[in-house]
């Protein structure tokens, strides 16, 4: 290569190194300011807009009257914050006061606000107008979320599965199970809205809870989440499924239904319990002594005594464990041990002043 | 023979000019990839329902590990702050590692802990061991004490594996502080993706912060002038380039001051080495070949939300013991799995990830110093020339100067890239005089420092080869008792 094509070279890159740098620097200086005077001015918006805000949301009084006509009188920046605000307040609240906040935000025009922002291309204001129809937890715009789960955009799906949690109706159900099944990384999101959803749409969990059982697909993360939130809505008619999952399905799904068996705390889940401690996987077996023991059911003391004595030391812990919440007759049982467990279980007992000799 | 010492020197020197260009080039690469997360992460912000993930019942539990040596000053502030974390079910274990002063009686004593016999499942052979541990005087497990004899951080960490109870483990250091939210969002990827196995965040300068109660409360640029330029590489390391690696799934090493691994996994792979002083690298790399060679799916991730703060190095001495170290872990690490370089079965791991740090980052430092020398030697031809003393033209000075100012230009300009991903995805530093202090940093981390790391890394690569005997040193550390700028 020539000097000269090399010296043109290295001053081309040089000048474009220099402006590009020049430019980056400048953008860098324009966010740093510039970000500091955005804030600046949307906290002074704020303050004058948020004693008005808790007024309305928090009082029943004249004074609260007047907050949320003024609030009602605002216009443009003003009146966008006071919609932000009070629709971020949504969650929070419960009662009279969520029901004062949805009130107003309806006479605010915040879900026809809310409708436009999911038809526009910007996916921050896509999420937006979700997030803010399921917090004003509007039933009529349950077709509108139902859509938004095939939106190109990942946070979009995201945040209208999360939206629907907050409307509750049953009809989301199958829906977001198709959700979870297509993109497993939903699964959190999902059983959110699931778990909000409540008993209303146990009877469509249970059966896709049989169906996984009955299906051997390790990926299929619906199965598990299924489990886990039968639980924490506590169905108790769901103890014959996921029994049935604890002996019988993949190990994600056997783990999760047994410790919503835990949750749930019926004693006709012991015999399902027991099964699990003798299945292959470690996971399946920790999660079933682990029940057993929130269970306090005498009729786990014999399986789980073999069980402290097993090689793996995740799960002797765990078996000790369990049999310490099995009372005085699990301690004692342990105190005739001499597995490192037992003697942490019994030591760990008598801190907690759990009754032992 | 004169023909052969231009063809010598205008070679060399274009492989210097090829080789910055291609570092920076990379770099630029995974800036790319860092820039469209950071867009990513800034927008799912807001609505990512963080919140509501607290109250997640379900949410897989994690043993906190804290290795501690000789920090009866600060371990009470780190473990209450430690403990004060927002998240659903942990645990935190403290593994005093022999400490010679009275960091475990402060611990018993600030703590009320009473001794308990612990069980515990041992996954590698201790050089140290445990000899007695301490819980809660109400037999709650959320905070254990493990005292054992001195053996090293990697044999710490595995005492405490050995006591771990919950699915996830964290490993941190003792003087880390993590933000309040920090384990909530470095978790989250394992509730998405079954495949994650390990995570890590980002770590980020403490010194010149206001710190109040064990916790960040606003982030300031240094006032030690080595501290500053610290910032600049910490953010072009750690928050641009493990993004931009994570981004493609190759993200080869988690710092051990901020770490999530599934504790099946770390267990599986054998624990932490204790033989290597790159443990944190290590464990990564070895979970990584244990994948491929069981034809496992998992992942490693970089979260670039979670925070760890930490206190860096402010003389040169602790600096250079310190950089001295990682470049010898690195080389250890790559000495103990070269079989992974080049071979499928280790993905983009072992196809990029790993030639890519061969290439640029362990042999980086010895290009560097050569460069220099070869500068040196060159200028001084040209001053012979320029004198007489020599007759024939070796050297065109301008391409040289010129080669030059384009490799550091182009690194400066990498640097500052960084710093305006960092800018647009977190915004941590507030103040235009904190800008203008990184900038100072970008410019004399280019022109000076690198230069100067790369003679301690050099060294640390020496080390590595001649299976020299380790050096860990004592870093003067300020501690986190409440500091502000005032």
């Amino acid at each position: 290569m020539s000097d000269h094509l090399l010296l043109v070279i290295a001053w081309v890159l040089l000048i474009s190194f220099a402006i590009l740098s020049a430019l980056v620097l400048l953008v860098l200086t324009g966010f740093r300011v510039g970000r500091r005077a955005l804030q600046r001015r949307s906290e002074r918006l704020a303050a004058s807009v948020r004693t008005d805000v808790l007024d309305a949301v928090l009082n029943e009084d004249d004074a609260s009257t007047a907050a949320r006509q003024r609030l009602l009188a605002t216009r443009g920046r003003a009146r966008n914050r006071v919609e932000d605000e009070l629709i971020g307040l949504l969650p929070r609240i419960s009662g009279d006061a969520h029901e004062r906040t949805a009130t107003l935000l309806r006479r605010m025009g915040a879900e026809r606000s809310a409708l436009r922002r999911i038809r526009s291309r910007s996916v921050s204001k896509r999420c937006s107008g979700a997030f803010g129809l399921g917090a004003l937890e509007s039933r009529t715009s349950l077709p509108v979320l139902l859509d938004l789960l095939n939106d190109r955009s990942f946070d979009v799906r995201r945040v209208a599965a999360r939206a629907l949690g907050g409307i509750g109706d049953p009809d989301a159900t199958e829906p977001l199970l198709r959700l979870v099944r297509g993109e497993p990384e939903m699964a959190r999101d999902v059983g959110f809205a699931l778990a909000r959803i409540g008993e209303v749409g146990s009877a469509t969990l249970r059966e896709a809870l049989s169906q996984s059982t009955a299906s051997d697909d390790v990926t299929d993360r619906s199965g598990p989440l299924v489990a886990d939130v039968l639980g924490q809505i506590g169905d108790l008619e769901s103890v014959g499924v996921l029994s049935e999952a604890v002996r019988h399905a993949v190990s994600p799904t056997a783990v999760m239904a047994a410790e919503s068996l835990a949750l749930l705390e019926m004693p006709t889940a012991v015999p399902a319990l027991l099964g699990g401690l003798s299945r292959t996987e470690p996971e399946v077996r920790r999660a079933a002594a682990a029940a057993l023991g929130r269970l306090g059911e005498s009729e786990a003391l014999t399986a789980l005594v073999s069980a402290v004595a097993d090689e793996d030391p995740a799960f002797s812990r765990v078996a000790a464990s369990a049999l310490a919440d099995l009372g005085p007759d699990g301690l004692a049982a342990l105190e005739q041990m001499d597995s490192a467990y037992a003697v942490e279980a019994v030591a760990l007992a008598r801190l907690a002043g759990r009754g032992v000799h | 023979m004169v023909e052969l010492l231009i063809l010598f020197t205008t070679v060399f020197g274009l492989f210097f000019a090829v080789y910055s260009l291609a570092i920076n080039s990379m770099f630029g690469v995974l800036t790319a990839i860092a820039v469209l997360e950071s867009r990513l992460i800034a927008q799912r912000r807001e609505f990512a329902g963080y919140d509501e993930s607290f109250g997640e019942p379900r949410s897989r539990g994690v043993s906190v590990l804290m290795p501690a040596y000789n920090e009866e000053a600060s371990i009470v502030a780190a473990v209450q702050a430690m403990r004060a974390l927002r998240y659903p079910d942990f645990e935190v274990i403290v593994i005093d590692d022999g400490s010679k002063d009275s960091t475990v009686e402060t611990m018993v004593k600030a703590f009320d802990l009473v001794e308990a016999p612990l069980a515990l499942a041992p996954i590698a052979p201790a050089r140290g061991e445990v000899h007695t541990t301490w819980v809660g005087r109400d037999g709650s497990t959320s905070l254990m004490l493990l005292a054992k004899h001195n053996g090293g951080k990697a044999d710490a960490l595995n005492a405490g594996l050995s006591a771990a109870r919950k699915e996830l483990i964290c490993m941190v250091d003792a003087d880390s502080i993590l933000e309040p939210e920090a384990l909530l969002h470095i978790s989250r990827p394992f509730a998405e993706d079954p495949d994650v196995v390990a995570a890590g965040g980002v770590i980020r300068v403490a010194n010149g912060c206001e710190i109040r109660s064990g916790r960040v409360t606003k982030p300031q640029m240094p006032r030690s002038f080595l501290a500053s330029i610290q910032v600049v590489e910490y953010v072009r390391a750690f928050l641009v380039g493990r993004a931009g690696w994570s981004g493609i799934n190759g993200l080869m090493i988690i710092s051990g001051a901020f770490g999530l691994f599934r504790a099946d996994v770390v267990r599986a792979v054998g624990g932490m080495d204790t033989d290597s002083m790159g443990e944190d690298a290590e464990l990564v790399v070895r979970i990584h070949r244990w994948l491929g060679d069981g034809d496992e799916p998992g992942r490693v991730v970089f979260v670039s939300e979670p925070v760890a703060w930490t206190e860096v190095p402010e003389d040169l001495g602790t600096l250079s013991r310190q950089r001295r170290r990682w470049h010898r872990g690195l080389t250890e690490v790559y000495s103990r799995h070269r079989g992974m370089l080049f071979r499928r079965r280790y993905g983009t791991i072992g196809m990029v990830t790993m030639p890519a740090f061969w290439l640029f980052e362990l042999v980086a430092p010895v290009v560097e110093l050569v460069g220099a020398i070869y500068f040196v030697v060159v200028l001084a031809v040209y001053s012979m020339q320029e004198a007489g003393v020599v007759t024939e033209e070796f050297v065109d000075p301008w391409i040289l100067v010129l080669l030059l100012a384009c490799a550091l230009s182009y690194a400066v300009l990498m640097s500052l890239v960084a710093l305006l991903c960092d800018e647009v995805g977190t915004a941590r530093y507030r103040r235009t005089r904190d800008l203008w202090v990184q900038l100072f940093g970008v410019l004399i981390e280019n022109c000076g420092y690198r230069q100067l790391t790369a003679v301690w890394r050099t060294r640390g690569l020496v080390d590595a080869l001649r299976n020299a005997r380790p050096e860990w040193g004592e870093m003067k550390r300020k501690g986190f008792a409440d500091q502000s700028s005032a």
